[in-house]
């Protein structure tokens, strides 16, 4: 059986010990988020940064774990490679893809202003529109030495700062939150 | 005794440690698969396929599929392909001339072939001189007959066997053993209180390509949501 974590254990992240959904810091009040609240992406991180990049890149740059790697562990694992003929995969909704003239199988970059990364379409009808997903973990040998995470920048949510517990919690880049679009750069 | 196999095609999640690990116990070398799970319709694995009123996804490991009747059987002009007492189809490694009959014979693309030495083809995929996996003893039947050894030899003709050699010391074929979902079930067609008996009396296997008469030992439950 699972039971909860003892209250002074959790207490060093939620002052409550357990989960809250009410919160009074500065940095919460400041940011609307005492409550939890839906705030439209990119918002507060691209655009604020950015105003440009408005309707100039409409992909959400999704880097998802992939089911042949642990993070980067594996990435040069021969069989895992094969089991995915080796080829690093852009995968885009069909709308989307064909808006841009991608078809299955061609050669894609995902690109903004910070980098681009290459990568085998795939086109997958169960995929929400608007989104980009790469796999994360590919060593960059793999990607013409480029690297997936040039298009990630370090953006850091307030809100994640308030606590800060050495080793256990600190505050991380919010990988998805960045924004690319599509372009066909070659045919398989 | 009859070894069969049942594979509850709503409990697989498509992982593919089956592949792996069958990869890896059997010792096969880069390129080669004995093992392999689809996403049926779907040119990838883990993408859904259109199907009528939306999106079909669910998976299918096939290998050697034991059948019966089976063709690689029959077109073996040197009787490398035998069945023996348990049911398990295998080859006598010492016995094929690799004239690969079989492998056009055999409808569900199951069977492979070394062309060259495994050790040579494990060390142009950049393995470590002296680097081996798998089980590691060759393995013979009662009669003498080599079905398995960790490195074939160049030019014979190789598939699963469901682990001959873990299912003579009464141990299940590591596909089985390693499954996380537990979706595969290994037994005796024969007893009639077996699970995979007990199974198939209340949920109706299918086989694949059964319209051929190759009677597979391999069955699977279709999947109820796809
Ligand atoms: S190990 Fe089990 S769940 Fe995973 S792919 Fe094989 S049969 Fe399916």
């Amino acid at each position: 059986m699972s039971r909860p974590a003892p209250l002074e254990a959790a207490a060093k992240f939620i002052k409550s010990g357990r989960i809250e959904f009410y919160r009074e810091e500065e940095t919460f009040r400041r940011s609307g988020e005492s409550l939890p609240t839906h705030k439209r992406p990119f918002a507060e991180s691209e655009y604020a940064l950015n105003p440009s990049v408005r309707g100039k890149y409409r992909l959400a740059y999704i880097t998802r774990n992939s089911l042949y790697r642990i993070h980067s562990n594996h990435s040069n694992n021969l069989w895992m490679n094969e089991l995915e003929d080796y080829r690093p995969k852009v995968f885009l909704n069909p709308t989307d893809a064909a808006e841009r003239g991608i078809k299955d199988g061609d050669l894609v970059e995902l690109y903004n202003d910070r980098g681009r990364v290459r990568g085998q379409a795939v086109l997958d009808p169960g995929q929400g529109p608007g989104i980009a997903i790469f796999e994360q973990g590919w060593w960059s040998r793999y990607l013409e030495g480029d690297s997936y995470n040039a298009l990630t920048y370090p953006f850091i949510k307030p809100t994640n700062e308030v606590y800060f517990v050495p080793g256990i919690w600190a505050p991380n880049t919010a990988w998805n939150e960045a924004l690319c679009d599509a372009r066909k750069v070659g045919e398989r | 005794m009859r070894y069969g196999m049942v594979i509850d095609l709503d409990l697989c999640v498509g992982c593919r440690t089956c592949a792996v690990v069958c990869k890896e116990h059997n010792a096969q070398a880069p390129g080669t698969w004995w093992n392999r799970v689809f996403t049926p319709g779907s040119k990838y694995h883990q993408i859904p396929a259109e199907a009528e009123g939306g999106f079909s996804m669910y998976y299918l490991p096939v290998s050697c599929m034991h059948c019966e009747n089976a063709p690689c059987e029959k077109v073996c002009p040197v009787g490398a392909t035998y069945t023996d007492e348990r049911g398990r189809v295998l080859i006598d490694y010492e016995r094929c001339i690799g004239c690969r009959y079989c492998l056009s014979a055999c409808p569900y693309g199951v069977r492979q072939f070394n062309w060259e030495d495994p050790k040579g083809a494990k060390a142009r995929a950049g393995y470590q001189e002296g680097y081996s996996y798998g089980y590691p003893f060759p393995h013979r039947d009662k009669e003498g007959r080599l079905v398995y050894t960790p490195d074939r030899p160049k030019g014979v003709v190789e598939k699963c066997t469901f682990c001959v050699q873990y299912t003579d010391k009464g141990e299940e074929p590591i596909c089985v053993q390693s499954c996380p979902a537990g979706a595969r079930l290994f037994g005796d067609l024969d007893d009639p209180n077996s699970r995979i008996n007990q199974v198939l009396r209340k949920e109706k296997g299918e086989r694949l390509l059964e319209e051929l008469g190759t009677k597979p030992k391999v069955f699977y439950l279709p999947p109820k949501r796809k």
